[in-house]
């Protein structure tokens, strides 16, 4: 309850600081906006030169693309802290989560909202939408209620895995933003269906880093492609594993941090 | 001239120098740059599971356009943007104004520092890769290499023209996250890093070509590529030539503007 009232509280800091930059402030919703819509270009122009896409249709691929970014702006609009960790880490800036009576994790990602996370939020929505009205979907009312569900579930779990690849710069400091582009650029292969890519990368990205879950179950589940009907509900009990297990590197990293003194 | 140079070539070492601080980051960087062209490689496998040739392209040569776009683009990525913009924003800029030296080249040869250091390092890892197990093989002629060589030379000074421009942006609007994301997006799309630019609607890429962006990615790629002919690749050439003329006396006149519109918060 407590981290509630604080959350709000942090949370009104900071648009207070953002309004201050307010054509940064649209810069950054629009550029926002762009990238999904580059993303999407990318297949649309693809699509029209060719034949055959591994048998998936523009519309098919837009869902699994809206699913990214809404999963993505979930994760970006609140918790977009976790981006500068690797930094604070070389830099030594933890010091000062340390030493307030809160948890530091939690103060760390609070710590800052992203509004333009709204601009990947309303680009996800309104390609959501597009590619629906092109597709014939058989979901029922609890099927839309579980894909909702699962949509939150992704943020969360693109949350864990930002935080567990964030943590490696406990121990290799130099890593700062490289890091962060290597999480990211494996977030790209969510945007493709994982069949596309040979057996060890799928099960790589299915179990072991499961971006997947991110954007290409999601959508197997609505376009009810999946021969194996279980794989769409194993999301919760993975994204609470990933829970667990980026919380405990991050206290063996904060431990760590604390050996070295910066 | 060789004596006003000189004081700049310790802003090049200096960036180097920088660069070689962290050794784990050789092994990062290369892992991004393998695994953003992979999901890219990948799917066009796929793609061309089903058709042989797109838009004049060949599986092979779509392999090798990947790999010199996304080569060229991290050989010439940097934070100049972000590095400006905080200067302003904290302040320090103010500093950096008084000093004895042109901000401008100073930028351009720290930037000069980056690059040579990401040339000697990465690339030839990168190209290693690209020719055993790619079949990268390059420009067909004595005459295209030429050609390329130049058109990469070129390419330096115009990246470093736009990302100027860009960032000279930060003087207006504060800060520079979102200008350095756009810049990129802006990049990303006109100058065929996206797709090759002839994949486009030819209605909308006849427009492309009155713009810098291009050069580029879009000549250099293919130029190694071998996608246009001799005549096609010199034109281009010059194209680039002239835009780097261009874009060099557009930053000089806005970096003036861009001082005189500078306010410095606090003191």
């Amino acid at each position: 309850m407590r981290y509630l009232r604080l959350y709000g509280m942090f949370i009104e800091k900071n648009l207070r600081a953002k309004m201050e930059f307010l054509t940064e402030f649209w810069i950054n919703l629009f550029g926002r906006l762009f990238e999904t819509a580059l993303a999407f270009l990318f297949f649309w122009v693809t699509i029209h030169n060719v034949a055959n896409v591994g048998g998936w249709t523009l519309w098919e691929l837009g869902l699994i693309l809206a699913i990214t970014s809404l999963v993505r702006a979930i994760a970006e609009l609140f918790f977009l802290n976790v981006w500068v960790l690797p930094l604070k880490i070389r830099k030594g800036d933890l010091d000062i989560y340390l030493t307030k009576p809160i948890n530091p994790l939690f103060h760390l990602i609070a710590e800052r909202v992203e509004v333009q996370g709204l601009g990947l939020f309303v680009s996800g929505i309104i390609i959501l939408i597009w590619s629906i009205s092109h597709l014939t979907l058989h979901v029922s009312f609890w099927g839309w209620v579980y894909f909702i569900i699962m949509v939150i579930c992704g943020g969360a779990l693109y949350l864990f895995l930002l935080l567990l690849f964030a943590t490696i710069a406990f121990w290799f400091p130099g890593a700062d933003t490289y890091i962060m582009a290597i999480a990211v650029s494996f977030n790209e292969f969510a945007k493709y269906p994982v069949t596309i890519f040979p057996k060890g990368l799928q099960i790589l990205l299915t179990w072991i880093l499961p971006f997947a879950f991110t954007g290409y179950v999601p959508a197997l589940f609505l376009l009810g492609k999946t021969e194996l009907s279980w794989i769409p509900f194993s999301l919760i009990p993975i994204t609470a594993l990933f829970g667990a297990i980026s919380y405990l590197v991050w206290k063996r990293g904060l431990r760590h941090y604390g050996g070295t003194g910066t | 001239m060789n004596r006003s140079i000189r004081p700049y070539f310790a802003f090049s070492l200096q960036s180097l120098r920088e660069e070689l601080v962290w050794k784990e980051r050789v092994i990062m960087v290369l892992f991004f740059v393998g695994t953003r062209m992979a999901s890219q490689l990948y799917f066009w496998l796929i793609v061309y599971r089903h058709s042989s040739v797109i838009k004049g392209f060949q599986l092979q040569d779509m392999i090798s356009y990947i790999f010199i776009s996304t080569t060229l683009g991290f050989l010439f990525s940097g934070l100049l943007e972000r590095k400006l913009a905080d200067s302003i924003a904290d302040g320090s800029i103010a500093m950096d104004l008084i000093k004895p030296v042109h901000l401008y080249y100073t930028y351009f040869f720290s930037y000069l520092g980056k690059v040579a250091f990401q040339a000697i390092t990465y690339i030839p890892i990168i190209c290693l890769v690209g020719v055993l197990f790619f079949g990268l093989h390059g420009p067909g002629s004595i005459r295209m290499w030429l050609l390329f060589i130049c058109t990469v030379v070129l390419d330096f000074l115009l990246w470093h023209s736009i990302r100027w421009l860009f960032s000279l942006l930060v003087f207006w609007t504060g800060t520079g996250d979102g200008i350095s994301r756009v810049g990129n997006y802006i990049v990303t799309f006109l100058s065929g890093s996206l797709l090759p630019l002839s994949f486009y609607p030819a209605g909308l890429v006849q427009y492309f070509y009155y713009l810098p962006f291009q050069s580029v990615i879009y000549t250099p790629t293919a130029i190694f590529t071998n996608t246009i002919s001799p005549i096609t690749a010199s034109k281009l050439l010059l194209l680039e030539a002239g835009w780097v003329v261009v874009l060099y006396f557009v930053s000089r006149w806005l970096w003036e503007r861009a001082v005189r519109a500078l306010t410095v918060q606090g003191g």
